[in-house]
């Protein structure tokens, strides 16, 4: 019996990412609870596309908290029906495997490749493409755990370095801007997704930048990304028979559900 | 330059892609359409597998440069992505998942082969110790003792 199960069928899956549990500036602990509750009430599995716990800015007393927010969440999802959960590791939490593994709730995979409808959808975290990450890996993690220290002084600064990082993007991308439809991301995460609609994928979802959207690349193919719960605003993709929709998540929102 | 372009083929229905026997420098992914696995014998042919988009093919041949071991025909049109073992590796370079996809394919023939293979001992042990029950029976039926 294989133990990754990296191909499955789907027909409605949503998609959270980066939620960074126990970083100081995970601030969506009870609205992460309330989405979890709500999707427990639908028929969709749920996809975690990496750093859903993050090792490498963590704060052990947040961890806890944040842990007790999100197990609470789990064991409604896990009350009705036979929904999976599905958690693609990430940069920051990629010595967490064997443990999310034993847990028994999540079926742990390096990536996800789903076939919803008559779509093939591939689901991965993303970082194996970010240069940094890739080209200089000691650097990578030592500026990440500095970020970290900086992080508990003052949450904020984890925005401030994403807010930054896209900048950077921004100003690679400046030369294709004036296209109808200026890339997303940094190309190198554009370029990556291209080489899986090259091999038959529909649509390719990452995480990892924080940058939420979805956006047409060509002849139908899509590149989406779910963005981050460790962030003001929270999203998720759905997936619903192949269709793959952007959503924000408001608490708000759930209590109109609720009340209607 | 390595391009899009220059590796993607067409094939339409009922080309032969691969022949059995032949000795391959390339692999293939199917991008669009489908293909049979067929391997044939004088008397007859056999359909091994339907491949379908994303499925791939052919990578015995290039990673041991052994000649193909069965044939493959287009479905209906099909466009397939070339790699030869230079556009593997920059391939396994830019998408490393698909790397994890081949390796995944081949230990699942190894543990299949295994299966198949401890199975066969076993049929062959228990065939063995029913020859042996049977010798031990005709010797003592010939001798009267054992």
């Amino acid at each position: 019996m294989s133990r990754f199960h990296t191909l499955v069928k789907e027909e409605h899956l949503c998609i959270i990412s980066d939620l960074h549990l126990g970083n100081p500036s995970f601030v969506q602990g009870e609205n992460l609870d309330s989405f979890l509750k709500y999707l427990s009430q639908k028929n969709s599995s749920l996809c975690i596309n990496g750093d859903g716990i993050d090792l490498l800015q963590l704060s052990i007393p947040k961890l806890a908290l944040d842990i007790h927010s999100i197990l609470r969440g789990l064991q409604g999802f896990f009350a009705h029906g036979k929904k999976k959960i599905y958690y693609v590791i990430g940069n920051h939490d990629i010595y967490m495997e064997a443990f999310l593994e034993d847990s028994g709730i999540f079926n742990v995979v390096p990536f996800l490749d789903v076939i919803s409808g008559d779509r093939r959808i591939h689901i991965e975290h993303g970082h194996l493409y970010d240069n940094l990450f890739i080209n200089f890996p000691r650097l990578y993690i030592q500026v990440a755990k500095l970020l970290g220290f900086c992080v508990k002084i003052s949450p904020s600064l984890f925005h401030l370095y994403f807010k930054i990082s896209n900048f950077f993007s921004w100003l690679k991308n400046r030369n294709h801007l004036w296209l109808p439809n200026p890339p997303l991301e940094n190309l190198v995460f554009m370029r990556a997704a291209k080489e899986f609609f090259e091999r038959g994928f529909d649509m390719v979802v990452f995480g990892h930048t924080h940058r939420f959207g979805i956006q047409d690349i060509w002849n139908n193919k899509k590149y989406a990304n779910a963005g981050s719960w460790a962030d003001k605003t929270a999203h998720y993709l759905m997936i619903d028979e192949g269709e793959i929709n952007l959503r924000e998540w408001l608490l708000s929102y759930e209590m109109e559900m609720t009340s209607l | 330059m390595w391009s899009e372009k220059d590796i993607t083929r067409e094939y339409k229905k009922g080309d032969i892609i691969i022949k059995e026997g032949d000795l391959g420098r390339e692999m293939f992914i199917i991008k669009s359409g489908s293909v049979d696995v067929i391997k044939s014998d004088d008397k007859k042919e056999a359909v091994l597998a339907t491949l379908e988009r994303g499925d791939f093919f052919g990578e015995m041949a290039i990673l041991e440069n052994v000649p193909r071991t069965a044939m493959v025909i287009a479905r209906e049109t099909t466009h397939l992505i070339a790699l030869n073992i230079g556009s593997l590796l920059i391939k396994i370079k830019k998408d490393p998942s698909f790397a994890f996809n081949m390796m995944q394919k081949m230990s699942h023939r190894i543990r299949v082969l295994n299966e198949k293979l401890l199975k066969k001992e076993t049929r062959d042990k228990s065939d063995r110790s029913e020859l042996n029950l049977a010798v031990t029976k005709s010797e003592y039926l010939r001798n009267g003792d054992l």
